[in-house]
């Protein structure tokens, strides 16, 4: 089975650092990191190329050149990543940056800085439990990551 | 034509009657004239002294409406009114000198009309649009005054608040610091047993994040050819502080990789630690500059013992970098707080030294040059970075842009915003000029006498 791969963007290497091992530390994912959205937006290309799962994406908001919003903007609006889950992850975002995060980014989920780790796993998790379901994945294949909550919600809604 | 039509109605009223010289009363300063709210039969035209008109309003608050100089008139309005009842407290500023006509007085007939109150009326219309005028300027003056006042407020409870969080996060921040030295004294204990370890915890504790997200991955790529380490592994070694060489080495003796990679970890976590102390403790320092200002701060300064002081504090991040200094005799000394202006140089020292680091330069350098006029002592600070770019030029001084890429470098950009704002309230400006050879800042005081 492909382990569904995470994305983590921060310019910031020392909380890249610390986010990357925050997530790395769940059974059954993928784990790579970028320093800005570029690399991002080229990695993303290789590994489609490769025809690797791209299921989450995790990104901060203030990055010199492209920040958070406009970068998942730009994957929203042209489908980059077809049911690909993003979550932006701030210290600091202004109003504005809230509204077109909602309205243009639709960010599947909104975490301030600094996270807790706890809630930082289980939002993955359950993200990562939508994402295998809306993929048509048979998510008895994902044990370790299946969130049962968000299971049993999205298999009882049907 | 309006106001020439009223001052020669205004004349004709003042000559046809306020003649009868039993009609004249004497005021002494202080005196009242009209009550507020008291019946007043009389018009009154003033001959000498002035006198002030002031209104309490239903809040009991008072405010002045108007004034009255040597050939104005006074009582009009309730003169006029239906209730002939002031609407204004009116108390003689000096000694006063005032005629007045009463209801006795004979009407007599003039251009303007048969009525007193229509030959009144240029009068009445041009005092009440005096006195519009007159609330209008009091508001407008009372706004700004709110506007200073609330600006003023702002920055003192912007001052407190800085300044208890400063305190409270410092704590935090000493027990971080203090907690992560220990710790890494300990590892530093324990792995004295086994060169190997220490040498690599060592490494990675100096050395912090050096590789970028794309070096790490191109590194796994490299070490994925060993058939004897599987891919998490690569991953793991990939992401170490380790030469590539190195790994390589161990990868070969193949031994104890999980421990090379956890002790690397150990040693990458507790730089993180003390990275990030040191880097809040100067975002809490920046932030309190912010706050209100210490006027008390200020004393006859010597600029050069301020550049002195501000080399001496940023000795450890200039220590690859030639610096020359070029003051200027006798040494020029300025009116001002040394702690700001310290701030104002570590900042733009500190800014030259980042651009000549993070843009690699060969040999790098900064000049500080002095310059003492007449009028203005004036400090440049020149690099031989790659300069500013023409996009970034126009933001430099705005808080929160920052092009640093390294770590968490001076926080949130709120270096040269600082600086600006410091050297604002010296009266001062800073001039910046940028090109591929380098950059250089110009800092312009003026010189004052001392207050």
């Amino acid at each position: 089975m492909k382990a569904p791969i995470i994305i983590c963007i921060d310019d910031q290497r020392e909380v890249l650092a610390a986010l990357y091992e925050e997530l790395d530390s769940l059974e059954g994912v993928r784990v790579l990191d970028c320093e800005s959205a570029d690399e991002a937006l080229e990695l993303i290309q290789e590994l489609q190329d490769n025809g690797e799962w791209i299921a989450l994406i995790v990104c901060d908001q203030i990055m010199p050149g492209t920040k958070g919003v406009q970068f998942l903007s730009y994957l929203q609006t042209n489908q980059v990543i077809p049911n690909v889950k993003t979550v932006l992850l701030t210290g600091l975002a202004t109003h504005e940056d809230t509204i077109r995060a909602i309205n243009q980014a639709r960010v599947s989920h909104y975490i301030a800085k600094p996270w807790d780790s706890v809630y930082l796993k289980k939002t993955v998790r359950s993200l990562l439990t939508e994402w295998i379901i809306e993929s048509g994945l048979d998510h008895q294949n994902y044990p370790d990551l299946i969130d049962p909550e968000t299971l049993y919600m999205n298999i009882s809604g049907d | 034509m309006f106001s020439i039509q009223v001052n020669n109605q205004k004349e004709w009223l003042k000559a046809n009657y306020f003649r009868d010289p039993n009609k004249v009363i004497h005021l002494a300063a202080d005196e009242v004239l009209l009550q507020q709210g008291r019946e007043n039969r009389r018009i009154y035209l003033v001959r000498e002294g002035s006198l002030k008109g002031r209104v309490k309003t239903a809040q009991q608050t008072e405010y002045e409406m108007f004034m009255a100089k040597p050939g104005d008139f006074v009582g009009i309005n309730s003169f006029f009114h239906p209730n002939h009842l002031s609407l204004s407290t009116t108390i003689a500023i000096e000694d006063c000198v005032l005629s007045y006509m009463d209801e006795d007085t004979e009407i007599i007939c003039s251009p303007r009309g048969d009525t007193l109150e229509q030959q009144y009326m240029g009068v009445i219309l041009e005092e009440w649009s005096h006195r519009q005028f007159m609330i209008h300027h009091l508001h407008k003056e009372r706004e700004s005054m709110i506007t200073h006042m609330m600006e003023v407020r702002r920055m003192a409870s912007l001052g407190e608040l800085s300044a208890g969080i400063a305190h409270e996060l410092n704590n935090a921040l000493s027990v971080l610091s203090s907690a992560s030295r220990s710790i890494y004294q300990i590892v530093v204990r324990y792995l004295t047993g086994t060169p190997k370890r220490l040498a690599v915890f060592e490494e990675s504790f100096q050395s912090g994040r050096i590789l970028s997200s794309r070096e790490m991955r191109d590194r796994q790529k490299a070490l994925q050819k060993f058939a004897s380490i599987d891919e998490t592994q690569a991953r793991q070694l990939a992401r170490t502080s380790l030469r590539i060489e190195t790994i390589e080495e161990l990868i070969k003796s193949g031994i104890g990789l999980q421990e090379i990679v956890d002790t690397n970890e150990i040693g990458l976590r507790l730089h993180d630690m003390e990275l990030v102390s040191k880097q809040s403790a100067h975002v809490i320092q920046s932030m309190r500059t912010l706050g209100a200002p210490k006027p008390g701060d200020r004393k006859d300064t010597s600029i050069r013992a301020v550049i002195q002081n501000s080399l001496h504090l940023l000795s450890a991040d200039l220590k690859e970098i030639t610096v020359e200094t070029m003051f200027c005799d006798p040494d020029p000394v300025l009116y001002a707080s040394p702690t700001e202006l310290v701030q104002v140089f570590v900042n733009l020292i500190k800014n030259a030294r980042d651009a000549l680091i993070q843009d690699q330069i060969k040999r790098p350098m900064i000049t500080i040059g002095m310059e003492s006029t007449d009028s203005e002592i004036l400090i440049s600070i020149c690099d031989n970075a790659l300069g500013i770019s023409a996009e970034n030029l126009p933001n430099i001084f705005s808080p929160s842009f920052t092009t640093k890429k390294m770590g968490l470098e001076f926080g949130l950009g709120l270096g040269l915003g600082i600086v600006k704002k410091i050297v604002q309230s010296y009266d001062g400006r800073i001039e910046v000029e940028s090109s591929n050879i380098g950059s250089r800042f110009t800092v312009h005081l003026p010189k004052k006498k001392c207050s």
